[in-house]
């Protein structure tokens, strides 16, 4: 069969799907014979394609399209190929003096020739040069910097954390993200890190910084959203308000406490899905999960299934005013999927 | 495939929701095996016409109260 790329790679499907097939990646300096389209945002278009197609692995598998399991699985590894271990995190301070933060390694545009390219880690986001990357600017990433896109690994959160450094390491990386200035709620793509402490084993962090946000920048005044809404914002609240925030694509829903002392939802399948604090706090001092029951029955995990919002059931929570161990052993984190569990 | 027909931001989004919906055993009028066809298209580049030309004949059966198939 013939491949075909969409004529306009623009406004449909993906472009550069001959590096994406045979590099593994989007170059910096890709030539696409067989389409047109903004030669730009190598960094996030690739993250991204790496993510499409683990999500595309996973339809596989519940089709039954045993050798697109692999082969999809295997190219959502792509993202290490724009991970550049070495890249320092360097800016200027007031006075034009040049510093680096603590971190190191970084998403980063390669070329053709497999050799780096740089794009300053902080340009894109509030602190550095903001708008400087759109859809035709020529920058590596789109309305972002490296630095929120090196948080894009969503199908393999443990490989991710491992290459920050561990779980210590990603946990102060995610923490700087978000008190650094760099992070921007106004943008769609900073939601799920707010979330992503529960892959370092930290789900609290993740209440700590949903209550930052809300209602500092969601709130009910005229100007009660950061940038636009696009129903994004709007979803966002919702979702925080009722603790669980999904990994859209994948069976899982990350949780925090509610903002309410009791959440119900219908289920599919009839009944309700309910979700109580125990102890609710309207103050929210004690916004940290201490433990969990579902059921009735002890839940550590940090998240859950669609499962509970089609058969409904109830899930408890103990909270309190310091982060507790609920939520944090290896064995309560969200899955990853690693290529070593299907042998490549 | 873009969620909305317009200037795709980054990656080809709908995989991600398409799989979603999919994971989370939504079926009430949706085709599978065509959702399976336009995701790969995006993934490989299969030739789009042919994929438009089917969905767009599926699109007015089911106007029609067809079955689409």
């Amino acid at each position: 069969m013939r491949l075909v790329e969409p004529r306009n790679w623009g406004v449909e499907g993906r472009g550069g799907l001959v590096s994406w097939h045979d590099l593994g990646y989007i170059p910096w300096n890709d030539v696409d014979q067989n389409g047109t389209g903004p030669a730009s945002r190598s960094i996030s278009r690739s993250v991204e394609y790496a993510y499409d197609d683990f999500c595309i692995s996973l339809m596989a598998a519940g089709m039954g399209h045993h050798e697109d399991v692999k082969k999809y699985h295997k190219r959502s590894a792509n993202w290490k190929n724009l991970w550049n271990g070495e890249q320092r995190d360097l800016f200027q301070d007031e006075d034009g003096d040049v510093l680096q933060s603590e971190f190191r390694g970084f998403m980063m545009p390669k070329m053709l020739n497999g050799t780096w390219r740089y794009q300053n880690t902080r340009t894109c986001s509030p602190v550095h040069e903001m708008h400087r990357c759109y859809f035709d600017t020529a920058m590596d990433t789109y309305e972002g910097s490296p630095w929120l896109y090196s948080f894009f690994v969503p199908q393999d959160m443990a490989g991710l954390v491992d290459a920050m450094g561990g779980k210590e390491r990603f946990v102060e990386r995610l923490s700087y993200f978000h008190s650094s200035g760099i992070a921007y709620m106004g943008n769609e793509p900073t939601f799920l890190p707010v979330y992503q402490f529960h892959y370092g084993g930290r789900p609290g962090l993740s209440s700590y910084w949903a209550h930052e946000y809300i209602p500092s920048q969601f709130n009910a005044s005229i100007n009660g959203i950061p940038g636009n809404d696009d129903c994004a914002m709007g979803a966002f609240s919702a979702l925080v308000f009722m603790g669980f925030f999904p990994v859209a694509g994948q069976d899982v829903y990350l949780l925090t406490p509610p903002f309410f002392p009791e959440v119900r939802i219908r289920a599919k399948l009839g009944g309700w899905a309910v979700i109580r604090v125990r102890n609710f706090d309207p103050t929210y001092e004690a916004k940290y999960i201490q433990s969990a029951r579902l059921n009735g029955r002890a839940y550590t995990k940090n998240w859950i299934t669609h499962d509970f919002f089609l058969r409904g059931g109830v899930l408890d929570f103990t909270v309190g005013n310091v982060e507790g161990s609920w939520g944090t052993r290896d064995e309560d984190l969200p899955p990853s999927f690693p290529l070593l569990e299907i042998g490549g | 495939m873009s969620f909305c027909k317009g200037f795709t931001q980054g990656g080809s989004n709908a995989d991600i929701v398409v799989a979603d919906a999919y994971i989370k055993n939504l079926t009430e009028g949706i085709d599978w095996d065509l959702a399976y066809e336009a995701v790969l298209s995006d993934a490989e580049g299969k030739p789009h016409l042919l994929l438009n030309r089917r969905r767009f004949a599926c699109i007015e059966a089911t106007h029609a109260n067809k079955r689409c198939d």
